[in-house]
């Protein structure tokens, strides 16, 4: 027997999105998306380092406006991501645009750092294609998801139980969790936690976390709408 | 089910199925959603790839970067004074497959059947057939289904990225759903769809992914035109019972094959073919350079 994918028809005939391609347009969106979900609020400034690809065909496929457009929260297939540049001066939004060399990493990599009043977030990330993209870098630490689920960062000191605690207030909160990654930073004082869960946490299971002594930094992303 | 064309035949003529309800209670089972719910899924698809096919028809749509557009005002209008040799149900869909795709290049709103980049083809095929003899949108919604199942089974044997496979994996693949689909619309038996899907992809191998300045334009639109012109001779071919010696599932392997020795620069990297000529270079280089 020949091995067979999990699909759905409305794999084959879809996505709803615009052009002109899925991975310079639909997945900027995505990391556009997901830069302003670590911000928390809406950003007043964005610096947008492009690298590979992203950087050399950006304007041409107009992955530019597409990854504005994600900053200002419109969906992948809302046809005002054409015009997100207006948008971004009606909304205050100032924008740059750089191209980087970000080393060893994939062609469609795009890093940015944003401001609201009183907050900063860094995000990097790349799209891979299809739509599918991976953020790899949060607020300078090395992290790894990629929006299919309702993602939990959780950034604290290194401290026996910080996972316990965490998966308590996920479960007392009936999240069921689909993944979790946890590593130890900066010569062990510092744990990164990354949990993807299927539904989105509630405000008071995050309340509960951010509330546990261990914890410098939270931020709940939701799941990318496809 | 969708490992091979040849199950998806026998199946329907086992249980006397039709190749789109299969799709559908297949669909069923793996969303846990009601028929209802699924075809009106469809539904708001076929909205969108109408929208698509007409809007470029309307008035010109032109590209992000300039290097294409137009084209489908130009030929809709032309159509209006002039008798085209293709005749005029496929002259009308040649128009609206440059149409969805112009739109696709002018960040506009699109649906990827089964990419971005080949999403000119099946929307043109089945809405000009739906013009020409009158199909009501359940039809169509029926006929999508058939094409996202034949879609099913060439990802399950090769792939429908250019990047992967070249073009042929791309707007062939389209062209080969687009034209099954239009078989099964058209009254032809399930062994005819596939005939119809084995002799399109064949005569779409090897075609190579050469966009210029990795573009999804130059020659992607004028290649969803080809690819309904393809759709439309094995449509005409199967319906007459014309069968592929090398059987559909073959094809689709052989497309795989050839996908994977073609060389990396013919596979949506821009470095060869047509985006390797002196003129691909340099339109590549004033898109990059005037606006980088
Ligand atoms: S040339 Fe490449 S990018 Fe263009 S339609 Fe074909 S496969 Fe897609």
């Amino acid at each position: 027997m020949r091995e067979t994918k999990e699909m759905s028809a409305f794999d084959i005939i879809g996505p709803i999105m615009i052009g002109p391609s899925s991975s310079h347009t639909a997945g900027a969106v995505f990391l556009g998306q997901i830069a302003r979900a670590v911000l928390g609020q809406k950003p007043i400034r964005v610096e947008i380092n492009l690298h590979g690809s992203f950087a050399k065909t950006a304007k041409g496929h107009g992955t530019d406006k597409a990854l504005i457009g994600g900053l200002l929260n419109l969906s992948a297939n809302n046809e005002r991501i054409k015009k997100s540049f207006g948008l971004a001066k009606e909304e205050g939004l100032n924008y740059q645009f750089n191209t980087v060399d970000l080393g060893d990493v994939h062609p469609n990599s795009v890093q940015f750092s944003l401001w609201s009043e009183d907050k900063e977030a860094h995000v990097m990330g790349a799209s891979l294609g299809g739509g599918a993209i991976e953020i790899n870098n949060v607020q300078g630490r090395q992290v790894k998801f990629n929006g299919d689920y309702a993602t939990l960062l959780i950034f604290g000191k290194n401290q026996p139980g910080t996972t316990n605690d965490v998966t308590g207030a996920l479960v007392s909160n009936k999240i069921n969790i689909a993944y979790m990654r946890v590593e130890r930073l900066r010569h062990h004082k510092e744990a990164v936690m990354v949990f993807e869960t299927d539904e989105p946490i509630p405000e008071r299971g995050t309340k509960a976390i951010r509330a546990l002594s261990w914890v410098e930094w939270v931020c709940q992303i939701d799941k990318i709408k496809r | 089910m969708f490992a091979s064309l040849q199950e998806l035949v026998k199946e329907s003529e086992k249980t006397d199925k039709s190749l789109a309800s299969m799709v559908i209670e297949t669909e069923m089972v793996t969303s846990g959603k009601a028929e209802v719910d699924i075809r009106l899924q469809m539904q708001k698809r076929l909205e969108i790839m109408k929208e698509s096919a007409q809007k470029a028809l309307d008035k010109p749509v032109r590209s992000i970067s300039g290097i294409s557009g137009g084209s489908a005002h130009k030929l809709w209008h032309w159509l209006d004074k002039n008798e085209a040799i293709t005749g005029s149900v496929m002259s009308r869909a040649l128009a609206r497959a440059l149409s969805v795709n112009e739109v696709n290049a002018g960040m506009g709103c699109i649906v990827a059947t089964p990419t971005a980049g080949s999403a000119g083809i099946l929307p043109a095929t089945l809405i000009t057939l739906q013009e020409s003899h009158h199909f009501s949108d359940d039809e169509i919604v029926d006929a999508l289904f058939v094409a996202s199942g034949i879609g099913m089974v060439i990802v399950n044997r090769a792939n429908v990225s250019g990047a992967m496979g070249g073009c042929q994996a791309e707007t062939g693949s389209a062209a080969a759903m687009a034209a099954g689909a239009s078989v099964a619309l058209l009254g032809g038996s399930p062994r005819q769809s596939m005939q119809a899907v084995g002799i399109t992809l064949k005569n779409m191998l090897g075609l190579v992914c050469d966009p210029v300045a990795g573009l999804v334009e130059v020659p992607c639109v004028k290649r969803n035109a080809a690819g309904v012109a393809q759709a439309f001779v094995a449509i005409d071919l199967a319906l007459a019972g014309i069968e592929s010696i090398i059987p559909p599932d073959e094809v689709i392997d052989a497309m795989a094959h050839i996908g994977k020795v073609m060389d990396k620069n013919l596979k949506e990297t821009g470095l060869g073919g047509l985006a390797a000529t002196p003129t691909g270079k340099k339109l590549a280089e004033n898109i990059w350079n005037e606006r980088g």
